[in-house]
């Protein structure tokens, strides 16, 4: 019992460092947003584009010394750091991924907030309740979207870089990819829920056995 | 509910209070007033008959089924 109470209490405390840390982030971001946006910093003068590589020099060995073909897989992260004229032109761009930016730390603060809410339930020694399974139903959907959002906000991205630059020795490859494994995380969250949501139930026919 | 728990009106017709059913039959006031309230979901046969001994009447007496 008692390190049941102590890992639940190591848990409200990461879950609390998190939440005000994403607060105190996305506060401090969209402070500091204005300066950027009126003089790029390294943080925003970049865009990111997934790419191959079809003409490179890089060259391996064997520890024995013999050849070794190097080649780079499909989609691979690349990071295009642009001139600061380049963003001058192009405010508009910078305030839309700055909206990106705030809706994704709102997801990510009500993602928290769900998670808080359960830990709290469960402090209260009283978890298997229908709020709990709506909680996990709230956090498997923004699993799946949020991974959707990521998958297409990337390909976009990605297409922007293509038409901004003009690639030499690699390729922007507008190819949609999406992360699988967050999907099937979300789809087990979602599945979590409904056995919640029936279990609470159960449980208060059985309160209400008399 | 169709199935209605007749609980007060036999209680009244025998002038036993709630509080006093309840420290006859062993049951809390909180589930016995869930009981009379037709909030219970079920009614298990152990206190069916805790209940139709004190009162001295039959469970057809406790339990009536209405059509809606």
């Amino acid at each position: 019992m008692k390190t049941k109470s102590k890992s639940l209490n190591a848990l409200k405390v990461l879950l609390a460092i998190s939440w005000w840390g994403t607060i105190a982030t996305t506060v401090l971001i969209v402070v500091l947003a204005p300066l950027a946006v009126s003089s790029p910093g390294d943080y925003v003068n970049y865009l990111k584009g997934y790419g191959q590589i079809v003409d490179s020099n890089l060259t391996a060995m064997t520890r024995e010394g013999l050849p070794v073909a190097v080649e780079f897989e499909d989609n691979l992260l690349v990071k295009l750091v642009l001139p600061a004229e380049h963003w001058e032109a192009n405010r508009g761009l910078v305030a839309l991924a700055f909206g990106v930016f705030l809706a994704m730390m709102g997801a990510v603060l009500w993602f928290m907030h769900q998670l808080r809410q359960i830990v709290r339930s469960v402090e209260v020694g009283d978890p298997f309740i229908s709020e709990n399974a709506n909680r996990l139903r709230v956090m498997g959907l923004l699993i799946i979207f949020g991974s959707l959002a990521k998958s297409v906000s990337d390909f976009a991205l990605s297409g922007y870089a293509d038409v901004v630059v003009k690639p030499v020795g690699f390729s922007l490859n507008g190819h949609l990819h999406g992360d699988f494994f967050s999907l099937v995380i979300g789809l087990s969250v979602l599945v979590l829920s409904e056995v919640l949501r029936v279990g609470a139930a159960m449980r208060q026919e059985q309160d209400l056995t008399i | 509910m169709p199935i209605r728990v007749r609980l007060e009106e036999q209680m009244k017709a025998r002038g036993v209070s709630l509080t006093e059913l309840s420290e006859r039959v062993g049951l809390t006031l909180a589930n016995l007033s869930i009981l009379k309230t037709g909030k219970a979901k079920a009614v298990r046969f152990s206190t069916l008959e805790a209940i139709c001994e004190v009162l001295q009447c039959q469970p057809g007496d406790l339990l009536v089924f209405e059509d809606e």
